[in-house]
């Protein structure tokens, strides 16, 4: 039962697109910069937006660099749907599985004509997400959360962060402030762009650390009703961190206090009496008849997920026995109709309900499973 | 320059000369005043009591309203006159004041001196802050937690970012149990310094007493909410059975059954382990004007079985010997003013699902009387 944060395969490099094309492209290029007129790039931008519609498009305007730089410039541009076009575009080729290997990788050859060149894209991002004035922060938002998919480009991405004035406090900082943005963007894209980034242990290690206060500052979402994104990032971000089992204790612990949190959305407005109720963690106690489940099925089995990491270790595992977790569980399963969080409840049921004598051993992850063994439950999961 | 100095240059001899003179003078000046005594010092014998007078040497602090020494007042003045001094001048020395008295933990003199800061209006944001912020002080160590608050509020406005008045407005805002406020305050200091110790301790206590509250409320709701639907079910039952209640059909509460005299308070109308309902009664004897109160009816028996009970024993009030069971006549009023009849052998079941028979104030009543007796007979009439 070792699950891995989750992160999709790294692609390779794309084909070459026909000469035609590339020549194509490059027409365009005089018309995608900060100094061109208005109406040509209007133009420009609102051909290459279409071509980025098609996964066919994306390929061969990913393999021209300079095209990828003059986007990139263009998030600077004065007009505004000038601006907004540009970062369509870009959340377009960001959201290919090539994308972030070719994005994040923009060199420093090509610069625009009359113009310094451009920062790289994840700057140029944060710049926006940072102004409060911005008109594509959300946008760049989605950019940087596309950007950081799988393992690789979040690695690439962590090391372009260092280099910016930007850190990972500043970016919780502005995430967790209600309407930092004065023209309406909300920032929730930046949840999912968190969880994206916690693949990486760094990021991991930065959000355990004990001597700040960021999980607790993020723990308020799981109940967030205003925005799924937001609620299922940080779900995300939650149980990726639940995978660091030596921070586990502190996560259950009265200083972070993660798991009413956890069970909270699990919950319905099922009542219990008064013995089971005292077991429970406060917040989960005599829920009034108004209490809604999660109502998305892969945050729950996210949720589900964090807490059968939190069972590694044998005292954590006792502790959530005792605040009666397993009562939450049972309704869920009852009211659950999902296969896939039916089989994730089921699992975590399975160790809640076994004594530590029958599990007789501390760490689950431990337990040498035999390859065959192994194999036939590879199988049953899928 | 230099020939001048020279010029003017005394001898040793020349200074003597001129020293022996000048004491010479003086002596005679002093001869030559008129001998008088020296009167105007402390007298001997009192001159400790003189010393404790003088504002530089006394030891305690006058007493408010005790004649002062012209000394003292002058200095007084010279401090805090408003006319002698700058506001801002005057505010510190109020301020300093205070600070004294606080030193030696007397909070209340230290807010009078506070307060007398505070009004002298100097303007200056961190001179007014800081004695909003020491008044709140001196309130917290009083335990006067709301004027504490309010004086936090006060200087936080001069001063948005002032650590120790938003630490103390969010001690205050947990002692008055405004937990919401509290964690607020909380944040706001620990978004100054991040790893205040206490006040990191503070928000803890502050969001479990929340969660406290809020687990508290919502059990006391969903107990509420319980109890109404058990009186909703109780009364349907009780409606089943046939029996008309005022402003029955108005809202269903329990409220509607609740007996109004005092001597029936605890006997509201209840189902027994049969499901039988139980009821209050009143038996009322108009020739007496007398009550009698039955704290437990049960539907199921009858009158006589209950009148029985009640004449066991003749009852003081009736000197004639006239009250029995079988000598009485039952009667009830019904909506319309007029007058129902009861039988012995009727249970209360029975009389209580008739039509024109409502139970008012959660109780039944019936009027008793002699058959054909005087009092009968003037009862009818009047009727």
């Amino acid at each position: 039962m070792d699950w891995k944060p989750r992160h999709e395969e790294r692609s390779g490099t794309l084909p070459q697109p026909s000469q035609e094309t590339v020549k194509n492209l490059k027409e365009l290029l005089k018309f995608l910069q900060l100094g061109a007129r208005l109406d040509l790039k209007a133009l420009a931008l609102e051909s290459l937006l279409a071509m980025t519609g098609s996964e066919d498009g994306i390929k061969s305007v990913l393999c021209v660099e300079e095209i990828l730089v003059s986007l990139v410039g263009l998030l600077e541009d004065n007009s505004e749907p000038i601006a907004k076009d540009s970062a369509a575009c870009l959340i377009n080729l960001s959201a290919d599985i090539h994308g972030p290997t070719y994005l994040l990788n923009l060199s420093k050859n090509y610069c625009p004509p009359l113009q310094s060149s451009p920062d790289t894209i994840v700057k140029e991002c944060l710049k926006h997400i940072f102004n409060k004035e911005s008109n594509i922060a959300d946008e760049c938002c989605m950019i940087l959360s596309n950007l950081s998919r799988d393992e690789h480009s979040v690695g690439l991405m962590f090391d372009l962060l260092k280099e910016t004035q930007y850190g990972f406090d500043d970016i919780i900082n502005i995430f967790t402030k209600v309407d930092y943005n004065t023209r309406g963007a909300k920032l929730n894209y930046l949840g999912p762009w968190l969880s994206n980034m916690t693949q990486d242990q760094r990021v991991r290690e930065y959000i355990l650390d004990p001597e700040k206060c960021v999980i607790q500052r993020l723990l308020p979402y799981t109940e967030y009703k205003e925005s799924i994104v937001r609620r299922g990032g940080i779900i995300g971000t939650l149980r990726n961190c639940c995978f660091e089992v030596l921070s586990n204790q502190w996560l259950l612990s009265e200083e972070v206090d993660i798991l009413p949190r956890l069970l909270l959305p699990l919950a319905g407005n099922e009542e219990f009496d008064d013995e089971d109720n005292d077991k429970l963690p406060l917040e989960l106690q005599y829920l009034p008849e108004d209490k809604m489940r999660e109502p998305d099925p892969d945050i729950r089995k996210m949720l589900i997920e964090a807490i059968t990491q939190l069972c590694t270790e044998k005292q954590n595992r006792k502790y959530i026995r005792d605040k009666n977790a397993y009562v939450i569980l049972r309704e869920l399963h009852t009211w659950e109709k999902d296969a896939a969080v039916l089989t994730a409840c089921e699992n975590l049921v399975d160790i809640l309900i076994r004594t530590e004598d029958e599990i007789g051993c501390d760490n689950l992850k431990e337990v040498d499973i035999p390859e065959d063994i192994a194999e036939k439950f590879q199988k049953l999961d899928v | 320059m230099e020939n001048k100095t020279e010029n003017n240059k005394m001898t040793d001899e020349e200074r003597l000369e001129l020293a022996a003179k000048l004491d010479k003078e003086l002596d005679e000046f002093i001869n030559s005043l008129p001998k008088k005594k020296y009167e105007d010092g402390w007298p001997e014998d009192r001159w400790e009591e003189e010393m404790e007078k003088h504002p530089f040497f006394m030891t305690k602090t006058p007493e408010p309203g005790a004649e002062l020494h012209p000394l003292y007042e002058g200095l007084q003045k010279l401090k805090y006159d408003p006319e002698e001094n700058e506001p801002e001048d005057l505010a510190t020395s109020y301020k300093e004041d205070g600070n004294f008295n606080f030193k030696y933990k007397n909070y209340r003199l230290a807010i009078l001196s506070y307060t007398e800061g505070i009004k002298a209006k100097c303007g200056n944001p961190d001179i007014e802050a800081t004695l909003y912020n020491n008044r709140s002080a001196a309130h917290y160590f009083l335990g006067d937690y709301r004027s504490s608050l309010k004086d936090c509020e006060f200087a936080l406005k001069m001063k948005p970012t002032h650590e120790k008045a938003l630490s103390r407005a969010a001690q205050c805002c947990y002692e008055c149990k405004k937990f919401d406020l509290a964690v607020e305050y909380c944040d706001k200091v620990l978004d100054i310094q991040k790893t205040h110790k206490s006040i990191i301790d503070l928000r803890r206590k502050c969001i479990q007493s929340l969660k406290l509250k809020e687990r508290n409320d919502r059990k006391k709701n969903q107990e509420e909410k319980k109890k109404m639907s058990e009186e909703e079910t109780f009364f349907e039952e009780i409606l089943r059975c046939g029996v008309t209640i005022e402003g029955g059909l108005g809202g269903l509460s329990l409220e509607k059954l609740e007996p109004c005299f005092p001597q029936l308070a605890a006997h509201r109308v209840h189902f027994d382990e049969n499901k039988h309902l139980v009821w209050p009664v009143v038996f009322l004897y108009p020739e007496y004007k007398i009550m009698d109160y039955i704290q437990e009816f049960n539907e199921t028996q009858t009158f006589e079985e209950q009148l029985l009970q009640v004449f066991e024993c003749s009852p003081e009030w009736d000197r004639e010997k006239k009250y029995s069971p079988d000598s009485l006549n039952i009667y009830f009023e019904n909506p319309k003013k007029k007058l129902g009849t009861v039988k012995l052998c009727d249970t209360l079941g029975m009389v209580l699902a008739l039509k024109d028979y409502v139970v008012k104030g959660g109780t039944p009543s019936f009027i008793l009387l002699v058959r054909n007796s005087p009092a009968e007979n003037r009862f009818l009439e009047n009727y």
